[in-house]
């Protein structure tokens, strides 16, 4: 989608009126374009305005949230400041199971701190999730590992709260994506995942333009985090400043 | 809590960030209405409105970073995130399901910032009172869209208009309203 194109959308998205294909893509070019992204900042404001009532949240809501608020996962540890190849952690062997062209790239640790988001899908959601991703799962390993004891589901989540992409982790380290909503990029262009290892990106495999099936094994280390970011064809060493979606494990 | 009571919102997303509780209690209170009340708005239905308060809340407890105050307002933040989550739940359950689930949005009693309220009262005047202003087919496309959670290609098949004309609608119809937001001292609704 070019900047015309995008920008044409930017008030349908900031009323969440698109489909999620389209909010994809014009999402995927507002992360590149600053001008994009300050006028959508922009509507946003606007449409907080619209929303506006005089309610007031119910009693014990606050009583609730403040119960979970233990939950946190423990918090990133800094990177140091300078580092190369982490030869301690092995590298995850991003494979290409079933179909998936899943490239291997190179266990890299970045220097670079990147934010990540926790996704919060709190119980009855994600029972209703699993059930819709069993039915839409068109491959037997992804149900089989949905069903297989100890499985974690990890949801990645974009900036804005919406769900992009579910993920299915077993205690053998294979991982699969259950199914997403991340929007097909340009020619020249690739979604890519990372996981945190330790507070540091690292990354598991490039997934290519419109990811649809895609399986993975982690070595030893088990990510803290999932997170997903747009770069260029054939992946890069280091993660992109901005993740499109990230999720806790 | 007098610091904390001050603070401004970057301020306590920072707190936040420190795992003070009380400042994320702080950001409930000036803003922990308005976003379970477009949550209501938008699901018709109490509890899922505080399910989707609760996940914001959470949230910012939990990515506290994903915040950036030079992007816009906590408020418009928390918002979107809520709107996003609402329209997610809302297109997800099937539209029998919708109306019958209108258990409705009174309101309730416990101690919100009272400033903070008599603001909000007066923006939701001031956008009532901006949004009678629109063309009446700027209006209803921007409320079925926001309210109701349709998509523009649906508002466009509800309203039997193409779907360009629609989206021009919007457009026009949200550039208005901030016109006649900022003409009534109303823009950007932070504290």
């Amino acid at each position: 989608m070019n900047h015309a194109e995008a920008h044409d959308l930017l008030a349908p998205l900031s009323l969440d009126a698109l489909d999620l294909d389209r909010r994809g893509e014009v999402e995927a070019h507002v992360a590149t374009c600053a001008e994009c992204q300050r006028e959508l900042d922009d509507l946003r404001e606007v449409a907080t305005a619209l929303g506006t009532t005089g309610l007031v949240a119910p009693e014990g809501l606050w009583e609730r949230i403040a119960a979970r608020l233990d939950e946190r996962p423990a918090p990133i540890e800094p990177p140091p400041l300078v580092f190369a190849r982490d030869e301690r952690a092995a590298p995850p062997r991003a494979l290409g199971r079933a179909r998936s062209a899943l490239a291997a790239v190179s266990l890299v640790a970045a220097a670079a701190v990147v934010a990540l988001g926790v996704g919060l899908a709190h119980e009855s959601a994600r029972v209703g999730s699993l059930t819709s991703a069993l039915a839409s799962a068109r491959r037997g390993a992804v149900a089989t590992a949905l069903a297989t004891p100890g499985h974690r589901v990890v949801t990645l989540t974009s900036s804005t709260g919406h769900d992009l992409a579910t993920f299915v982790l077993l205690p053998d380290g294979h991982g699969y994506l259950v199914r997403d909503t991340l929007a097909p990029l340009g020619e020249g262009r690739t979604y890519q995942l990372w996981g945190i290892v330790a507070g540091r990106p690292v990354s598991i495999g490039v997934m290519g333009r419109a990811p649809r099936s895609v399986a993975f094994t982690l070595a030893d280390a088990t990510p803290s985090a999932l997170g997903i970011t747009v770069e260029p064809r054939g992946g890069s060493l280091t993660p992109a400043p901005s993740m499109v979606a990230s999720g806790a494990v | 809590m007098e610091e904390i009571a001050e603070a401004s919102d970057a301020q306590l997303v920072t707190h936040v960030a420190r795992y003070s509780q009380a400042a994320l209690a702080e950001v409930y209170r000036r803003h922990g209405g308005a976003v379970f009340g477009l949550a209501s708005r938008v699901l018709n239905s109490r509890a899922e409105a505080e399910d989707v308060t609760q996940e914001v809340f959470l949230r910012l407890w939990n990515a506290p970073e994903r915040f950036d105050p030079t992007r816009g307002s906590l408020r418009a933040y928390l918002m979107t995130m809520a709107h996003g989550r609402a329209v997610d739940a809302v297109r997800a359950l099937s539209a029998a399901r919708r109306r019958e689930a209108a258990d409705a949005t009174r309101s309730f009693s416990p101690a919100p910032d009272v400033a903070q309220r008599a603001w909000d009262a007066v923006v939701s005047e001031q956008v009532a009172a901006a949004l009678a202003a629109l063309p009446d087919p700027e209006r209803r496309a921007i409320e079925l869209a926001y309210f109701e959670g349709h998509t523009y290609v649906e508002v466009a098949r509800i309203l039997d208009e193409p779907e360009g004309t629609i989206k021009s609608r919007i457009r026009s119809g949200m550039r208005r309203m901030r016109g006649e937001l900022e003409r009534r001292g109303v823009q950007g609704v932070e504290l």
